[in-house]
């Protein structure tokens, strides 16, 4: 335990700070309520379903087609697929041009054809089997068509497996392809990459990424705001379902993650010792002892040590004379070009990852925090309600920490201007915040509750206000809905 | 020729001889020289057992191996003071058994890089560092080494043999990235009545270590320069560069830039060089034989060739006597002396066969049709542009 | 499945003996292998390609007919839909959903129903009528639209080359 008096030295701002707000109590209470309020903003109002539900959802839509349009259930499944589910939209194609509309989602065949002449098999070319056909009229024989189905089935492709005759767009329906497919274990696969198109054409429907988790949320948002599965308690972002990241937009963060898992694992190392390629400005590390390099991504030939185009080293075997006659060409524009651009990477970086780590670090804090309460609950140090603000100052910690995680990725990808000035400006301020909540709330305990609580009050603030653009300006920061996650 | 430039540049050795006067003295030699090699082979065997046997800290071991390589024509003398609570040794690489020399003197360790059993490795008194994962994997891997075994690493940054008079390679950093002292050492290989080189370009190790069992006697001298430690705000590069100026400075030659790869570069240049001048004065009987047609893909061009010459011979005939001849011109004499019958194309259409039933058959007419085809299309092509 | 494949392979090989189309011709290269074939195109009369004997080869999947065939000319061949080391992109060759072309819906797509002269013919056609929108030769896609005389000067070339005949002067 630290000594009180050294306390008191150190937290003299919170002390004014304290003071300050000690008078104006209610004006908090307020902020509070409107803190709760924000934090249900980005909160996406979802539904957790299991498979039945599931089932049942879409047996609702399939039964509402029926019910206008007059169909077999399985083609009105093709057709919802075909649509996204959208019943009021098909109803209205239907309405509008039936004949197309079912054309194209392949419900309703072409052409017919007729029967081959001595039930030729046109696949293999065995004559006299026993063919079957689609509505469509083209015959080929069970083993075709179970070879067929493997096939596709094996490619991922399940939903929209299409007759074999060439331009024939015809949807198979289930029940044509599990009669073909003999083997339980590829009927199940069938039916399991089904049940998956389904809900990954819904727009509503969305699979939990919790691992094993079988759930699938339903929400109408369109927003990237964060899902939470009541079963497993996964959280994600509802339209893209990887870790929700707000403030940054799913394409962004989509383009970040790919950048990190590309570069961090190296990147130190790539910067100590290797070059980029002077075309593509991927990272190349030279493994060999001849200087005529080839980039494995883009395969320009060039220069190890002066970096330019090999051809212009035409008859030189090995040594490159460019270098010889004058070293500094080495440092070409292209190669410093590309290095600054690692450095620029490698500061954001840094800084995501140095936060991933802190979160990581507060969350033994947390525990400790939690140990600490009942340690003193247990010695009547108070009760237990008494205790909890630190409980709930650690968590506030951890959502503006993972806030301020996410700014950075955002930050990078921002374009030079007043904007991005802004924007660095409003996350300097969370991150000082963030870094002295951080301070105070792991000397909780024996400071004073109302500088914390200050200090909460004021790391939420700066947080909400980061937040305020992204879920509530309607332009720009909009990710696209269609991008829907596998 | 600017592949040669290392080896212009002094580097490396071409011949084993350098003075004519040394060629004869060694043919005078050579029958002393190969009873000298017989009895050091079975010598060597043993001295190899006792090097395996007695452990590397023992300091019997030291005694005896050094008696032992004596007796097998190699003396390593050492002056200078060795600093025993150095880790990391550095030196020139003049000869393949630098390692050896050094380690009759102060057991060491070599870092291995050749992809060979464990227990070769551990006879020879290399140690399996990682090499082949990487840079960074030796690195790690010594720096662990030199921590927690007592034997001291022994590093020869350049990676490559020279013949140590000229100058020396560009020294790998991996020594000044394990460790930041350092006691650098001079290597000198001198041969008394000999003046053979221990080395020289292209050569593989196990010629030079017959050499060295044929000749009398071999001394490596091996200098033990000051320790030198890396300053606080000295880069790798420059503690690498000071520390292998020291040993040029010893050594009386300079730093080059060329780099081991150069050097690896420069002997596989050489080796196919010199293999290819011995092509050149070789027997003439090699390049027929080459010629031989085997590959049908080879053939096919060679027919179109032919027929670029001989245009009123039908392909498929000239296909065909390629079959049987094998060879461009023993065809071209047979179509001279009017053995391979230039049938015009027509006459050949119109005795068209009716397909077999089997696969064999089929394969044969498509190769009449694929040159009756072209042979075809060649003829019309030939018709409009004479037209136009 | 490998069984399977030969055996419709074996079907068209003596198809394409029995009754050869018109300036195409196609057999595996050799006996041991059915898999990977040896096809010669003849130019379409009346265009730029016109007498000229191009080869490719055909390598088949152990899963033919489900899965489509690859084809390659053996050959310089200088065409909008013809990548530079003689690969050649046509929709026929691609199984419907992949759409690394760009093609439209409407374009023939492989089916299991489709077959080496099929695909053999859609290649002549292909060689009479380029698509250049989707291109996999820019270059030549380029000079097709905008300098015609130098394609056609090119191609010229190109067939004189497979009928070993010396080049005509640029």
């Amino acid at each position: 335990m630290s000594e009180p008096e050294d306390q008191m030295l150190t937290d003299d701002e919170d002390d004014f700070d304290c003071a300050y707000y000690d008078g104006d109590d209610i004006d908090i209470r307020e902020d509070f309520d409107d803190e709760k309020c924000n934090s249900d903003a980005e909160q996406a109002k979802i539904e957790s379903l299991d498979t039945f539900q599931v089932e049942r959802l879409l047996n609702e839509s399939v039964a509402s087609l029926i019910e206008v349009s007059r169909i077999t259930p399985s083609l009105a499944k093709i057709l919802l697929l075909s649509y996204n589910w959208d019943v009021k939209k098909i109803h209205e194609m239907l309405n509008k041009d039936t004949e197309g509309t079912l054309l194209k989602s392949g419900v309703k065949p072409m052409s017919t054809a007729k029967r081959p002449a001595n039930n030729t098999c046109l696949v293999c070319y065995h004559e006299d089997e026993e063919l079957r056909a689609l509505c469509c009229g083209h015959g080929f024989c069970v083993h075709c068509w179970k070879a067929y189905f493997e096939t596709r089935l094996s490619e991922g492709v399940s939903s929209k497996i299409s007759c074999m005759a060439s331009n024939c767009m015809l949807v198979a329906p289930p029940e044509f392809v599990l009669r073909a497919l003999d083997k339980a274990s590829l009927r199940a696969k069938y039916e399991r990459f089904l049940y998956r198109d389904y809900v990954m054409s819904h727009p509503e429907l969305r699979f939990c990424v919790g691992k094993d988790c079988l759930m699938v949320v339903r929400s109408k948002e369109t927003k990237p705001k964060k899902a939470t599965c009541t079963k497993c308690k996964t959280s994600f972002c509802v339209i893209c379902g990887v870790d929700y990241h707000a403030p940054t937009s799913c394409d962004t963060i989509k383009k970040w993650l790919i950048k990190c898992a590309d570069d961090s694992e190296t990147a130190n190392y790539i910067s100590a010792h290797t070059k980029d390629c002077p075309q593509c400005h991927a990272c190349i590390e030279k493994n060999g002892g001849c200087n005529h390099m080839q980039c494995a991504k883009c395969k320009h030939h060039f220069c190890w040590m002066c970096f330019g185009d090999w051809k212009s080293h035409g008859s030189e075997y090995y040594v490159c004379s460019r270098y010889k006659e004058n070293p500094s060409v080495a440092a070409e524009a292209n190669h410093v070009k590309a290095r600054r651009a690692l450095e620029k990477y490698l500061h954001y970086f840094e800084r995501y990852e140095n936060h991933n780590k802190s979160l990581k670090m507060e969350e033994e804090l947390r525990e400790k925090i939690k140990r600490k309460i009942d340690a003193k609950v247990n010695e009547h140090e108070g009760t237990w309600i008494d205790w909890q603000y630190l409980h709930t100052a650690a968590t506030l910690l951890a959502r503006c920490r993972y806030t301020l995680q996410y700014t950075y990725p955002f930050a990078y990808y921002l374009e030079k201007g007043p904007r991005k000035d802004l924007f660095e400006y409003q996350q300097g301020l969370l991150e000082k915040e963030v870094e002295e909540l951080a301070w105070a709330v792991e000397r909780a305990g024996t400071s004073d509750r109302g500088a914390l609580e200050a200090h909460m009050h004021r790391a939420e603030h700066k947080r909400i206000t980061l937040l305020q653009d992204f879920f509530f300006s309607p332009s720009e920061y909009d990710a696209p809905s269609s991008s829907k996650f596998r | 020729m600017s592949t040669t430039t290392p080896l212009t540049a002094g580097l490396f050795s071409t011949n084993r001889f350098p003075s004519e006067n040394t060629n004869t003295r060694v043919t005078l030699y050579l029958p002393i020289g190969c009873i000298i090699f017989i009895v050091r082979i079975f010598l060597g065997l043993q001295t190899f057992v006792a090097a395996c046997v007695l452990r590397k800290t023992h300091a019997l071991r030291g005694l005896v191996l050094r008696v032992m390589s004596a007796l097998l024509g190699i003396v390593a003398t050492s002056s200078g003071e060795k600093d025993e609570s150095v880790r990391v040794f550095v030196a020139n690489h003049i000869s393949c058994l630098d390692h050896m020399a050094v380690d009759l003197i102060r057991p060491c360790l070599l870092p291995s890089v050749w992809d060979i059993p464990n227990v070769l490795r551990w006879l020879f008194g290399y140690a399996d560092l990682g090499v082949r994962s990487g840079r960074g994997e030796l690195v790690r891997q010594a720096r662990l080494h030199i921590k927690s075994d007592d034997l001291p690493l022994l590093a020869l940054p350049e990676a490559a043999m020279t013949n140590g008079k000229k100058a020396l390679l560009r020294f790998s950093s991996w020594p000044f990235e394990v460790s930041d002292r350092i006691q650098p050492c001079t290597l000198r290989l001198s041969r008394p009545f000999f003046n053979v080189e221990s080395t020289i370009i292209g050569a593989s190790w196990w010629q030079d270590t017959l050499w060295f069992l044929f000749l009398p006697c071999t001394i490596i001298n091996v200098k033990w320069l000051p320790t030198m430690q890396r300053d606080e705000n000295e880069s790798m590069d420059s503690f690498r560069d000071r520390v292998a100026q020291a040993i040029a400075n010893e050594l009386g030659i300079e730093l080059s830039n060329w780099t081991s790869a150069d050097a690896v570069e420069a002997a596989k240049k050489y080796r196919q060089e010199t293999q290819r001048l011995r092509i050149a004065q070789g027997t003439p009987s090699k390049p027929t034989t080459s010629r031989t047609l085997i590959d049908p893909k080879r053939m096919d061009e060679v027919a179109m060739r032919i027929k670029q010459s001989h245009p009123t011979v039908a392909l498929l005939n000239i296909r065909r006597d390629l079959e049987k001849t094998k060879d461009m011109q023993s065809t071209i004499e047979r179509i001279k002396n009017g053995t391979v019958k230039p049938i015009s194309t027509a006459e050949h259409l119109s005795n068209k066969k009716s397909p077999g039933s089997s696969p064999n058959e089929w394969h044969s007419l498509y190769e009449e049709r694929k040159w009756t085809m072209i042979e075809e299309n060649r003829a019309k092509y030939l018709q409009k542009h004479v037209e136009d | 499945m490998a069984g399977y494949a030969l055996k419709r392979l074996m079907t068209e090989y003596r198809e394409l003996t029995l009754h050869p189309p018109d300036g195409i011709l196609a057999a595996p290269v050799d006996e041991e292998n059915f898999f990977e074939w040896e096809c010669l195109i003849t130019g379409p009369e009346d265009t730029c390609f016109a007498n000229g004997v191009f080869p490719a080869r055909i390598s088949f999947p152990q899963d033919y007919p489900l899965s489509p065939p690859k084809m390659r000319f053996t050959c310089d061949l200088f065409h909008p839909n013809i990548y530079r080391d003689g690969r050649v992109c046509i929709s026929i060759l691609h199984a419907p959903g992949d759409d690394p072309t760009g093609y439209e819906t409407s374009s023939e797509r492989w089916s299991p129903v489709q077959s080496v002269e099929k695909i053999l013919l859609s290649v002549v056609s292909m060689l009479a009528e380029p698509n250049d929108e989707s291109a996999a030769n820019v270059n030549a896609a380029k000079m097709w639209r905008e300098d015609r005389v130098k394609f056609n000067q090119i191609a010229d070339n190109l067939v004189r080359k497979t009928l070993c005949l010396p080049l005509a002067d640029s």
